[in-house]
């Protein structure tokens, strides 16, 4: 058992610490002054490209893909920068161009032509592009197996009718990533994802949510309204859900999605620390009693929950089934991080709950870690499938 | 590098402690509780696959285990019996704070168990953080400690906020009737004008061994979680309410893996702060988080095991009960973790900034 990081880890990380400070928090906390997203042409993004961000993973065959700042190959140090970026702003993290949520279910699902079709823009684009994913609709979110937007094929295209909620960068995407059903009845196998061009008929309505924190991205509703797909737009063909366990099931058994947000989580709790040792130094409160207990036991919480993270993203990346751990991650750092953000809510007071003070920002900022990729009480019926074998 | 994989020979020592403490102790630790003690021939095998010097220096006759591997090896000790565990960690225990304290001079003079050492053949280390005992000026000790696990000793190894005393005389145990772990001993130990054999003033090698010994406390208290949360899980699986086991009704569900959570949190502290103790350094913040932690698993873990039992639970039929007044009473020891609290108040500033990971010099 060992708990270091290589020196290229080590000078990543600090790199990512100079953006942070230099690019990402003031991009961030302007955002939440202005109350939304920045706009797509703001400065902000086209150095974000200069940085490195806004491309794929993927690269065409022969060659190689630059690697990207904060996305590699391996789950525990995918935790580490996600922890890292969120640090400085987890909204500014999402709101970054590039392929997002969407590219995982192309290269998971997709043929190589469609991986070349929909990815290339992002190999090395010139300006800054997103793409997106939606799977939340209105009438639920972590109850997949139930989504309601319906696909049926109409000769060579399919048909897709439905609603869809808080997708992140959807209305500035140049394609979403939509999975809607063919039968409601089969659950997630009568499951399909489509790729669905901007612009595309029927692809409307779009509304960008009001939200308490977060606002540095935009999370998008919309609707599908007799949206005609072409065929080749279905991922993987339809060969591929007759004979594979499909998106849900490939991202399930390793997961790193859950460990990276738990990092997220962690990320935004440690900055709520770091700004309430500042004020504990700035006002000489720093030898107060109960502040120093409640500022230990919040630093122990945080410190527990990425370890597990960390635990849980070792073994996605040893190939060990980590459903439990990822979602004990997924759990336990969300409440954490709120711990946190609350313990320099409640420390700094009036100050602390004026609207522009970093803490307050993070305090609306952290409670959506709970929210998003199932909520802490899904995280537990997912956990208690695996402890006791609790029925669906 | 982040790895959480286990060597080898840890893998095989964890597994041969499995073996013994499901076998030779889980079995029989209502047994052990009852007579106040373990038997020899229970205490034997601990010897021979030499657990009893795991952690000394090779050259005093140990393997020279690191943190890591012998909080794992301890834990699965105490999931078959806690008192066990910590009866089998006491040499550890002692000599690791003679040889903090006092190195090579220490253990051969003070030692009976090394080739050339003589002496004790059973130390006994007290954390006094109370300030229960005084000193006079002609270096001799009074006073007395309620309670310390133990049965029998031959040297005391004193530990207070300024450094570390060593009594071979002039003290007498006293047996006492004890909320749990009797069976590694319970007495009263009274001083007497007992004269100081050694003695060695440091504030940083105080802070220091307590948090080596609370990283040791909270290892065995993994062990009675682990112990306790399983159990609890298992009776849920099987004992049906209203149609369907209790373990699949979602309150029951939901604490079960809040229990299994906060096992798993204990862990990953123990865990980061072994790996700062083999990596050299003191992990004084990371021991005693491990131990607060633990504390707080415990208060949590121990009575809702009992809990999910229901009145089967508070009987002496079914081990959850000795499992909760095991793990309140491994929390009352060093101090409990509000002394654990103060220690991290006391002797560790105020960092520049929350770091969590590496393992490299603790921000103090």
């Amino acid at each position: 058992m060992e708990l270091t990081f290589f020196p290229s880890d080590l000078e990543r990380i600090a790199t990512l610490r100079d953006w942070g400070r230099e690019h990402f928090r003031p991009a961030g906390v302007r955002a939440d002054r202005n109350g939304q997203a920045l706009p797509v042409d703001d400065p902000f993004f086209q150095t974000a490209l200069s940085l490195g961000y806004g491309r794929a993973t993927w690269a065409p065959a022969g060659t190689k893909a630059e690697p990207h700042p904060v996305r590699t190959p391996s789950a525990v140090l995918n935790v580490v920068l996600a922890e890292e970026s969120a640090y400085w702003d987890r909204g500014i993290g999402v709101a970054l161009p590039g392929p997002g949520l969407g590219e995982a279910p192309v290269l998971i699902m997709g043929t190589e032509e469609q991986k070349e079709r929909f990815l290339t823009p992002f190999v090395a684009p010139d300006r800054p592009i997103w793409a997106a994913f939606a799977m939340t609709e209105p009438s639920g979110g972590s109850d997949v197996a139930n989504i309601k937007t319906r696909a049926h094929l109409d000769g060579d295209t399919w048909v897709l009718n439905g609603a869809k909620a808080f997708s992140g960068n959807a209305g500035r995407a140049e394609w979403t990533v939509v999975f809607a059903t063919v039968d409601p009845k089969l659950g997630r196998a009568g499951h399909r994802a489509f790729v669905v061009p901007r612009g595309t008929p029927g692809f409307t309505g779009f509304r960008h949510e009001k939200k308490m924190g977060l606002k540095a991205y935009e999370s998008t509703s919309f609707f599908l309204e007799d949206c005609r797909v072409p065929a080749e737009n279905l991922l993987g063909g339809e060969v591929h859900y007759t004979q594979r366990t499909g998106f849900k099931g490939a991202m399930q058994t390793f997961n790193s999605g859950r460990p990276a947000i738990a990092g997220m989580a962690v990320g935004i709790g440690r900055a709520a620390l770091d700004e309430l040792l500042r004020h504990l130094r700035e006002s000489g409160l720093q030898n107060d009693t109960r502040i120093r207990d409640r500022l230990d036991n919040a630093r122990r919480k945080l410190k527990a929950a990425y370890l597990v993270a960390l635990k849980a993203a070792w073994m996605a990346d040893a190939r060990q089934p980590n459903l439990l751990e990822a979602s004990m991650a997924k759990a336990l750092a969300p409440t954490a991080a709120l711990q946190a953000t609350q313990l320099g809510v409640d420390v700094l007071g009036i100050t602390g709950a004026h609207e522009g003070s970093l803490i307050e920002k993070l305090y609306r900022d952290v409670k959506a870690m709970d929210i998003v990729e199932g909520t802490g009480q899904i995280q537990r019926v997912v956990m208690a499938r695996q402890l006791v074998q609790l029925p669906n | 590098m982040i790895d959480f994989s286990t060597d080898t020979d840890t893998a095989l020592m964890v597994e041969a402690a499995r073996r013994y403490a499901q076998t030779a102790l889980a079995p029989r630790q209502r047994a052990f509780e009852g007579a106040r003690a373990l038997p020899e021939e229970t205490l034997q095998p601990t010897r021979d696959m030499g657990f009893e010097r795991a952690c000394w220096q090779e050259h005093h006759g140990g393997s020279a285990l690191g943190w890591v591997a012998w909080t794992e090896v301890l834990s699965e000790i105490a999931r078959g019996d806690a008192a066990a565990a910590v009866t089998i960690d006491s040499a550890g225990r002692g000599y690791d704070a003679l040889w903090l304290a006092g190195q090579d001079a220490w253990i051969d003079d003070f030692l009976a168990l090394t080739p050339q050492g003589k002496g004790a053949h059973c130390p006994v280390v007290i954390h006094d953080l109370q300030g229960r005992l005084t000193r006079t000026g002609t270096g001799r000790i009074n006073g007395t400690v309620p309670w310390v696990s133990a049965a029998y000793a031959d040297l005391l190894v004193i530990v207070d906020a300024t450094g570390v005393q060593l009594v071979t005389e002039g003290f007498t145990l006293e047996a006492v009737p004890a909320l749990a772990l009797e069976a590694a001993g319970a007495c009263r130990i009274r001083f007497e004008h007992a004269p100081i054999a050694a003695s060695r003033e440091s504030a940083t090698l105080a802070q220091a061994l307590i948090a080596r010994a609370r990283l040791r406390q909270a290892s065995i208290m993994l062990g009675a979680l682990q112990a306790a949360s399983t159990y609890a899980r298992e009776y849920a699986l099987q004992r049906v309410a209203f149609g369907k086991p209790i373990a699949h009704h979602q309150a029951l569900a939901f604490l079960l893996v809040d229990m299994n959570s906060a096992v798993e949190q204990t862990r990953a502290l123990i865990q980061e702060a072994a790996c700062r103790l083999d990596a050299g350094e003191q992990a004084i913040d990371a021991c005693n988080q491990a131990f607060i932690q633990a504390c707080e698993a415990g208060h949590f873990v121990g009575p809702n095991a009992v809990q999910v039992l229901g009145a089967a639970g508070f009987m002496r039929d079914y081990p959850v009960e000795k499992y909760m007044r095991e793990l309140t009473t491994l929390a009352l020891s060093l101090g409990g973790a509000d002394a654990a609290r103060d220690s991290l108040f006391r002797h560790v500033a105020l960092p520049e900034s929350i770091a969590f990971l590496p393992v490299g010099p603790e921000v103090a």
